[in-house]
């Protein structure tokens, strides 16, 4: 796609346009919108691919951080606006339908390798508070200060709780590629 | 004691710069020090790929095929029209000669065939006023290349519009725009 073939673009979107459009909408809690951070997502990669190294990153990790960025400057903007409400957080969204999926990752109908399913896990594995820090900062973009004025909590605590459970998260991934079980 | 943040102190940022949630103050310092520290340049990737894990665990929400589909068609139309200006303005910075033989080279190519059979009908005479026949042939030919061309256009614009129409169809099928901006609430 670096060399400008629609037609990879295409099949990229096939095989990744739900996942984004999922992240999208867990982010902004509106379809409308997310399926604007679809086309948005997609249009940078097009524009951007000759920048992509593959050496230095998945494509996974690349295609869904440029989602997460897209997703969080809309939801920023929202929150400018002085109309805006909010709606209920994604961190406790998910801590609702925790007791629906014990243990179990949604069927998301792509192709999922057993490291990414090790690592989500994982992430069902943290301590409830770290969970909690990590999702406020992953779904709406929180700063170490704003999680502590909303958590009443000191901001040392948070800044830790949100190193401990990148460091274990990403452990996880290190013994996957040691082949450690 | 240094004021400047050594390597261990911007490590432990590592993660919090992965998540992008550092102040831009923050996030530059750590940033020019991974360019220069191969081993936090990997760390840091690493968390990217943690932190991308993240998504893996949301319900997964479909995207309706139907407007899928269109979606897809407009992003992929949208990226030929850019193709085609990007080539488009390429042209400029080319000599002027090698510009104009870049744009014009398919006519000239049909002229040039135009050309070769005018003379030949002229010299053999194969068919009485050959040299009309040719001339005729060559109008023909030339009416086709710009029909073609002109076609080739619409059906992009066609395409890009469709798709544009196949959204706001969708849309309006599902009962318009307050149905569609409704969140629907996750499943217990």
């Amino acid at each position: 796609m670096a060399d400008g073939e629609e037609a990879a673009l295409g099949t990229l979107y096939d095989l990744w346009a739900e996942r984004v459009h999922t992240l999208a909408f867990w982010i902004l809690k509106d379809a409308d919108e997310a399926e604007d951070v679809v086309e948005e997502t997609f249009w940078q990669v097009w524009r951007t691919s000759g920048q992509y190294d593959g050496r230095r990153s998945a494509g996974a990790t690349w295609l869904l951080m440029i989602a997460r960025s897209r997703a969080l400057d809309r939801l920023r903007s929202r929150k400018r606006r002085a109309d805006w409400t909010a709606a209920p957080s994604t961190a406790s969204e998910l801590r609702d339908q925790a007791g629906a999926m014990p243990g179990e990752l949604p069927d998301i109908g792509l192709e999922r390798s057993e490291g990414q399913s090790r690592l989500a896990s994982a992430m069902g594995d943290l301590p409830p508070e770290q969970r909690s820090a990590l999702e406020m900062a992953y779904f709406e973009g929180l700063s170490h200060g704003e999680i502590a004025q909303r958590t009443s909590q000191p901001l040392g605590t948070v800044k830790t709780r949100i190193r401990l459970a990148m460091q274990k998260l990403r452990r996880g991934l290190g013994s996957l590629r040691k082949g450690e079980p | 004691m240094s004021l400047t943040p050594v390597h261990e102190d911007l490590k432990e940022m590592l993660p919090a710069a992965a998540l992008e949630i550092l102040e831009t103050g923050e996030l530059e310092q750590v940033m020019a020090h991974v360019r220069d520290c191969p081993e936090c340049e990997t760390e840091i990737q690493e968390y990217r790929e943690a932190a991308a894990a993240i998504s893996l665990r949301l319900p997964a929400r479909q995207l309706d095929p139907a407007r899928a589909r269109a979606l897809r068609a407009r992003i992929v139309a949208r990226a030929r029209e850019n193709r085609s200006d990007s080539e488009t303005a390429m042209l400029p910075s080319l000599p002027r000669a090698t510009a104009i033989i870049y744009r014009w080279s398919g006519w000239m190519v049909a002229a040039g065939l135009g050309g070769v059979l005018l003379v030949h009908h002229s010299i053999h005479q194969p068919l009485d006023h050959g040299w009309l026949v040719a001339a005729v042939l060559l109008v023909i030919l030339i009416g086709l290349g710009i029909y073609v061309r002109v076609q080739r256009s619409r059906v992009s614009a066609l395409q890009a519009h469709l798709a544009d129409l196949g959204a706001k169809g969708e849309r309006a099928d599902r009962g318009g725009p307050g149905s569609w901006h409704t969140p629907v609430p996750p499943q217990r």
